[in-house]
């Protein structure tokens, strides 16, 4: 029997329990056992297609519907819900250490890991919305848990433009289902090539667009994203980036497989091109001018974001298997950065000039760090360095050398601010008085563990990227546009 | 912030693009019949809406219930439910001595209220248990209920409302109503493989008792009832949220 | 656009050590050299003259309106007012093109 379904069912379930039972003695127990849970889930499905309610294909008029609800998994699909189960697992591990730990985030938690890898597994677009929706609230959630003030106004904020994207997209979704008759990627896919395009469908697409943007944190909603991110617990932020980060690949996986044949794509193309450049560009130029760590991070996930973004908007096999090999490597060393700005917050404060010398304190966690700054930047022999090669070339063979250009400036001034903030935090002289304060702060086991887990999976994808490569090059040439 | 006329011309410009394309869309709909045709001709119940809603496209309506369950746990959170810190929260709630003041209306108000919600209830239950057969469902049937509570939570405070829910029932009620959709949906996958199957009879015995002529009924009446006590459980916890100081004071750790 | 004035802005914003102006400075360069690289590219894909022309003049301009990074740094800023504005434009701008390019 193919379980594909529980990969989403059984997260939603145990949510619902845990939002029940919050305020429990075992919470942190029974969230531990949950994230070994989750490590399981990958592993439960089977390729191929699986039709919600028994609900299969009909012909109509000789045409192939799908009439119910499609879920597929293929292995791009898996590796990415093998990705986000991992970092959903180290941030629950690591949330048990911490002091007011209640059912309400485990809950949320898993609600967004659920709803994410719904969105990454449908082939139904009303079922991608709704997902999208939850995936919107639960982010919220997530940012409101830290409590403070201005998480309360940036979770606020976030819902308000939500309540506004989300309704764009899905007047989009209904205005495709009125040209096309069917809510599947695929059905409509093949109706819209065939047919001549209508005003409704360029309606459709401009809202796709905006739901795309909203998602995954394109300009102009890039402030939004660095609120939540810079506002929230960094331990939460690394799961909140990977949400993000991987709807928006889902969501541009749907726009090329609706899009990608029809004579608008190339405009298309462009649009998704500039947003992604704009994404690039204004995330480094404004984390260069941060002072606090966690905004630092956050506009740095801005500007890969917009690699990603860049890589699968220019469509070819290359250009779509680096975007999504960027995103799953982005997510890895992301994570490891901000589990390592939640331990510089713990020990003393997310304000880079009020730190320093923390090199001498926790040497291991400073050299893990280091390691996944150098991922972050795209340095040999570690995981940014294989998929921004392989973005280069695909950006470069696009016949777009002037992006590669871009790239490689953008980089610079990526290692131009990571390496200022390794000085100021780690490297910057301090008094003895201020070690031994530091000395006091334990940081805890599963923290490390959880740094030294991403690190390493950093460096063995950095030396063997054909593991996750193999996987994603023959769902990249399906999906590509000739 | 002070926003300049130049600004405010460019917005305007902009919406007046915007709102051109998205009028432009949709005037120019075409609708295509496409896959809706099937869901038009094959008769599963009475009322096609709740097929569609039930059976078709099953999973849509689960993830629908749980956009609500996440809204109405976000919501519980903004009040205080389980955050990591509540330093906000009690500076906001400083003042409050963590009492329910129970206002309530006049008594003409308070006559009607009664009656009123009652009925409220029945046809709230009315529309949730024949959501199959005649317009209507879950959501409207809950909505309604939650309706008649809030009626009632007004006109008489929550003090001394006669239709009482405690905060802790009602959100048991809402984890059970969507609890039973999902194990519901569990169940059709152990006895089909496909999740959210809508099962006809098992050995031969009809799951839902209904008189014949009204097609295969199967496990929507039930789907039905979890998801009007989701909605309905949802929608009050809400109400009480934004009513009680009490359940705030509680939840920040004081009282 | 000399180093002194940028660091005395730098320093009216309260951090104008040698780390962050030099922060500064290099956000200032790559938002110039995105300008810079991005007209080649339009005019590259469009090819047309007039391109070429209004590029050198948004180049000039650019040079013009140095340093370009702080009045960036305030269009950024979380304030609602500027995201809601940012995101009106952006709905104009992207139904302006998709619909040019869709009427063609």
């Amino acid at each position: 029997m193919n379980l594909l379904p529980l990969i989403v069912v059984i997260p939603l379930l145990m949510a619902i329990v845990f939002s029940y039972i919050y305020r429990s003695k075992y919470i942190r127990l029974l969230t531990l056992l949950m994230a070994l849970v989750l490590l399981v889930l990958p592993l439960l499905g089977l390729y191929g297609p699986y039709f919600f309610g028994g609900h299969g294909v009909v012909y109509i008029e000789g045409m192939p519907f799908v009439s119910g609800i499609l879920y597929t998994l293929n292995p791009l699909k898996e590796t990415l819900i093998f990705t986000l189960m991992l970092i959903g697992v180290l941030v629950l591990i690591i949330s048990t250490r911490e002091e007011r730990l209640s059912g309400t985030f485990t809950a949320l938690v898993l609600m967004g890991l659920a709803s994410v890898s719904a969105v990454i597994l449908t082939e139904d677009l009303f079922n991608l919305y709704v997902f999208y929706e939850i995936a919107a609230i639960t982010q919220a959630g997530l940012v409101i848990l830290a409590g403070r003030e201005e998480a309360y106004r940036s979770a606020f904020r976030y819902l308000l433009v939500g309540t506004m994207a989300g309704s764009i997209l899905l007047l989009g979704v209904g205005l495709l289902l009125s040209a096309t008759g069917s809510l599947n990627i695929v059905d409509m896919g093949r109706y819209l090539a065939l047919k001549p395009l209508t005003p409704t469908v360029y309606g459709a697409l401009l809202m796709l667009i905006v739901g795309l943007a909203y998602g995954g944190g394109l300009p102009p909603f890039h402030t939004l994203k660095v609120d939540l991110y810079s506002r929230t617990k960094p331990f939460v932020a690394a799961i909140l980036q990977t949400y993000s980060k991987f709807i928006l690949i889902a969501l541009m996986l749907v726009i090329l497989k609706l899009f990608g044949g029809l004579p608008i794509f190339n405009t298309t193309r462009g649009v998704l091109i500039a947003l992604s450049v704009f994404a690039m560009v204004f995330g480094t130029v404004m984390a260069l001018l941060q002072d606090d760590y966690r905004r630092l991070l956050a506009y740095h996930t801005v500007s890969q974001g917009g690699y990603v973004a860049l890589g699968l908007a220019l469509g070819t096999p290359l250009g779509i298997v680096a975007g999504i090999f960027h995103g799953i490597n982005h997510a890895l060393y992301k994570s490891a950065l901000f589990i390592g700005a939640h331990i510089v917050e713990k020990i003393k404060s997310p304000y880079m000039r009020e730190v320093g010398g923390l090199l001498l304190a926790m040497p291991t966690v400073t050299f893990l760090i280091l390691c996944a700054k150098l991922a972050s930047i795209g340095i040999p022999p570690f995981n940014g360095f294989q998929s921004k090669l392989l973005l280069a070339e695909a950006v470069m063979s696009a016949d777009m050398p002037e992006l590669v250009i871009l790239m490689l400036i953008v980089s610079i001034g990526t290692f131009l601010y990571m390496m200022k903030a390794f000085y100021l935090i780690f490297l910057k002289p301090c008094s003895e008085e201020q070690l031994r304060e530091y000395r006091e702060v334990r940081i805890s086991k599963y923290h490390i563990f959880s740094l030294g887990l991403l690190v390493l999976l950093c460096i063995v994808l950095g030396l063997y990227p054909d593991m996750v490569l193999d996987r994603l090059l023959p769902l990249g040439e399906e999906i590509a546009i000739e | 912030m002070k926003i300049t006329i130049t600004r405010e011309i460019a917005v305007s410009l902009s919406f007046l693009l915007f709102g051109a394309g998205v009028f432009y869309s949709i005037y120019s709909i075409e609708v295509v019949e496409g896959v809706n045709a099937l869901y038009t001709q094959v008769m599963i119940v009475p009322n096609f809406v709740t097929a569609v809603l039930f059976d078709w496209r099953g999973f849509d309506t689960l993830g629908e219930c749980l956009i609500l369950i996440t809204s109405v746990l976000v919501t519980g959170m903004v009040f205080g439910k389980g955050l990591f810190n509540w330093d906000f929260l009690r500076e906001v709630y400083r003042e409050e001595d963590g009492k329910d003041v129970d206002l309530g209306f006049t008594p003409i108000i308070k006559v009607l209220a009664v009656p009123m919600a009652v009925l409220l209830m029945v046809l709230g239950v009315v529309v949730i248990l024949g959501g199959h057969i005649t317009p209507g469902g879950g959501f409207q049937g809950g909505a309604l209920i939650s309706a008649a509570y809030v009626l009632a939570m007004v006109a008489f405070g929550r003090g001394r409302c006669p239709v009482r829910f405690t905060h802790r029932f009602l959100e048991s009620l809402e984890s059970f109503g969507a609890l039973l959709f999902l194990i519901l949906g569990l169940i059709g996958m152990i006895l089909s493989g496909y999740y959210l199957f809508n099962i006809r009879e098992i050995y031969g015995i009809p799951l839902f008792p209904s008189p014949p002529g009204i097609g295969d009924v199967g496990i929507i009446p039930y789907l039905n009832i979890g998801v009007g006590l989701k909605v309905l459980a949802g929608l009050s916890t809400i109400t009480t949220l934004l009513v009680s100081h009490r359940i705030v004071s509680k939840n920040i750790g004081r009282g | 656009m000399d180093y002194d004035r940028f660091k005395k802005e730098m320093e009216r914003e309260g951090s104008g050590d040698s780390v962050s102006v030099g922060a500064g400075l290099t956000g200032e360069l790559i938002l110039y050299s995105f300008l810079v690289t991005g007209l080649f590219l339009l005019s590259r894909i469009f090819g047309k003259v007039l391109l070429a022309t209004v590029g050198i003049l948004a180049i000039g301009i650019g040079l013009h309106m140095m340093p370009m990074v702080f009045r960036f740094k305030r269009e950024n800023s979380n304030h609602i007012v500027l995201q809601l504005f940012w995101i009106s434009i952006f709905l104009g701008a992207i139904s302006m093109i998709i619909f040019i390019a869709g009427s063609r």
